[in-house]
């Protein structure tokens, strides 16, 4: 049995001014994967292909095995796409929009159904029009979670959800996960929460995946090294290095700790050079910023 | 209120030219001999006038406007202008060149009277399309109070436009044409002076009751059937309903006016024969729900060959539908034979729909493709109603039609599999936010 839930390989899609890919995106089985990036880095576009929600013009997808053109309908019938974009509106009221959704799915739990509704107060009558923002997003949640797919695709979940909403959310997916049989992926801002949840990560920039692993591994790769040099040292473009401020003599830098460039820094003049953890928030930004040594 | 106006024809010219134009043909072809099926003028009269504000409306062009330093008035002035005054203008414009040309070449009088006695009759048709465009609820109405108000403005709509049917016969100083533009002045001033509270009132119109907890959990679908068939189901239902209220208004009007609720033979083609109005309410009430519904659809477990199928289906199982209430009083008072035209004509037109969504992703449901799938159908749906369809032989006409919905498979199947246009995020009218 493939350990990877979702393999996408070369994939490729071209807009007018923008291209995702060449992409290569590897989730494993059982996890839950947080894709991160900047707006308009392409995490949207690239959730969008694996549902045929327009056509890639290069690459592969495969969920759990299943081409995504090929093998479409079954690949729906395993995984499920929760997005606030989802219009459930024309359906009045959530009874009719869960009855409408629940006939392509055979394997729909009722029972977890209700018990969702239960947890995210969510009732058949309620109108859809009526329904705040967090409670349309609640509904997409519990319309994805409660045909028990194999692969929950996630786009922006927590988007509009108050704190005890999002617990309420984080929670539903770790108990999602917890048999190690269905896998996540999700794409948020919350960095906090996609730390604290994800157990792997992958973060798109410009349409380009900039980095993929296990979240505390990432985390543990980078640090932000303060160091100080003599008067007129300029760095050049290393891998593994980027420059985030610097004043004068004093530096502010985000190291690959895997490249060494720690030690090269040091051959080039550095002094003084210290290293401090970084959250995932710090090395987003970090990385969003691209500010390379000259 | 000028930068607004000035916004408006910038976006808008061209579809401004191109009525313009009509109005200048039908000025010199149609208008002297009162040739013009006036039941076409109502539609047009609606395109040229509140169409374009109703676009904007539904992009959420109030929600921008009102972050801007203009005041309410100022914005429902400007509206007026776009919307009633400088298309009035137009029409008057474009149809006296018209009447003029056709006079010079033919050596006849201008007809004063005529051009006159059609400006104004314009004019109050675009009042009462603003009027009741801006006076509506932007949303589903809520409350007996919404209710109440969004089926009288409706109904008084309803019953200017078919009384104004029933008049066209009549003579410029009857009683009825005196009670036609005093009712008409009544709307092209009131919506001027009240146009900057229509405005306050839509802005007021805000989401529907916030969502509260309740205590109890109420379930009932447990056991019913759902998707696909319950989407048709509902559908279908949603149509009857829908056609069986416009029928029977329009049947009640015809029973009134004539003796019997249909007649082949009778003035009122519009209402008795084509049904247009029943078609186009079908369009904006079941079509664009349908597109704005693709994003969602796609993601379901439903290949994109079977949501062609079902993309192509939908329009002629809705037409069909809609021609069950209109056949069902045709056929006892027309005979069996004169009776079943009705839903093949209805079938007919709803294979011209099919290419509806298909335009529309191609033009990427732009005003370009709003606007071409509103007036190809509106017209074309009437050329196929009033000229194709009663001189075509039947397994001709079902041919075309055929042809029509293979066509329409084929690119609406090409649409889904390689557009991406298909799934774009649409702007929520009733959403939060909305104004």
């Amino acid at each position: 049995m493939n350990s990877n839930a979702i393999e996408i390989r070369g994939l490729i899609k071209k807009y007018a001014g923008f291209q995702l890919g060449p992409l290569d995106i590897t989730v494993p089985r059982g996890a839950i994967y947080g894709l991160i990036g900047p707006n308009g880095a392409g995490k949207t576009t690239a959730m969008n292909m694996i549902f045929g929600l327009g056509r890639n013009d290069a690459g592969a997808i495969r969920v759990l095995a299943l081409d995504h053109r090929a093998d479409e309908v079954m690949l729906k019938q395993i995984a499920s796409y929760v997005s606030p974009d989802l219009n459930f509106q024309v359906w009045g009221n959530v009874g009719r929009a869960i009855r409408f959704v629940r006939g392509f799915y055979p394997n729909w739990d009722d029972a977890y159904c209700t018990q969702l509704m239960q947890i995210f107060q969510l009732n058949d009558k309620d109108k859809i029009a009526a329904l705040s923002f967090g409670a349309k997003t609640k509904l997409g949640l519990l319309l994805g979670l409660s045909r028990r797919p194999e692969v929950l695709i996630l786009d922006e979940p927590t988007t509009g959800l108050d704190a005890v909403s999002k617990q309420q959310v984080f929670g539903e997916l770790l108990k999602t996960v917890e048999d190690g049989e269905r896998t996540v992926l999700i794409s948020s801002h919350n960095l906090a929460d996609i730390e604290r949840f994800a157990d792997h990560l992958g973060m798109i920039k410009n349409g380009k995946l900039l980095l993929e692993g296990r979240t505390d591994e990432i985390v543990e790769r980078f640090r932000l090294a303060e160091f100080f040099t003599e008067n007129g040292t300029a760095f050049p473009t290393y891998e593994g290095l980027t420059i985030l401020k610097r004043d004068q003599n004093r530096w502010r830098a985000l190291i690959d700790q895997q490249t060494g460039v720690q030690n090269w820094l040091q051959t080039r003049g550095a002094k003084d050079v210290s290293l401090t953890r970084l959250t995932l928030e710090d090395l987003f930004i970090a990385l969003a910023k691209e500010e390379r040594a000259q | 209120m000028k930068r607004i106006i000035l916004d408006h024809l910038e976006r808008w010219y061209w579809a401004w030219l191109l009525y313009g134009i009509a109005y200048l043909i039908i000025g010199a072809l149609f208008l002297h001999d009162g040739k013009l099926v006036q039941e076409l003028t109502i539609f047009f009269l609606f395109w040229a006038g509140v169409y374009q504000l109703n676009y904007d409306l539904q992009q959420r062009h109030l929600a921008a406007l009102v972050t801007l330093p203009v005041t309410s008035a100022q914005i429902g002035r400007a509206w007026w202008l776009v919307s009633v005054g400088l298309p009035a203008l137009l029409l008057a414009a474009t149809s006296g060149v018209g009447l003029y040309g056709r006079d010079y070449f033919q050596h006849t009088p201008f007809p004063t009277g005529l051009f006159v006695e059609n400006s104004v009759i314009n004019t109050c048709y675009l009042a009462v399309f603003f009027f009741v465009l801006i006076a509506l609820p932007n949303r589903r109405p809520h409350g007996a109070k919404e209710y109440f108000e969004a089926i009288g403005l409706g109904g008084l709509a309803l019953c200017f436009m078919t009384e104004t049917l029933r008049f066209q016969k009549a003579k410029a100083d009857s009683p009825e044409m005196i009670i036609f533009f005093l009712t008409g002045t009544l709307f092209t001033i009131g919506g001027w002076f009240s146009a900057g509270q229509l405005v306050i009132r839509r802005k007021s119109f805000g989401p529907l009751q916030p969502h509260t907890h309740k205590k109890e959990l109420t379930r009932s679908t447990s056991k019913k059937f759902g998707g696909i068939p319950f989407f048709i189901a509902t559908r279908i239902f949603q149509t009857a309903l829908i056609t069986f209220v416009v029928d029977a208004f329009l049947g009640a009007v015809v029973l009134a006016n004539e003796g019997r609720p249909f007649n082949f033979n009778s003035d009122f083609i519009f209402l008795v024969n084509a049904n247009i109005g029943c078609l186009c309410f079908l369009v904006v009430l079941q079509g664009m729900p349908f597109l704005k519904q693709l994003r969602l659809l796609r993601t379901l477990p439903i290949s994109a060959t079977r949501l062609a199928v079902l993309s192509v289906a939908l329009p002629l199982l809705l037409c069909l539908t809609a021609s069950i209430w209109p056949t069902a009083i045709a056929i006892p008072t027309e005979g069996i034979t004169k009776g079943l035209e009705i839903p093949a004509t209805f079938a007919a037109c709803g294979a011209f729909l099919t290419l509806c969504i298909p335009i529309a992703i191609v033009l990427d449901f732009n005003q370009l493709a709003m606007f071409a799938v509103y007036f190809s159908m509106t017209f074309g749906m009437a050329m196929f109603e009033f000229w194709l369809m009663p001189k075509t032989p039947l397994p001709l006409g079902l041919a075309a039609a055929g042809l029509l919905i293979l066509l329409s498979f084929f690119f609406t199947k090409k649409c889904l599999e390689n557009s991406d246009n298909a799934y774009r995020i649409w702007p929520n009218p009733a959403g939060a936010g909305w104004k």
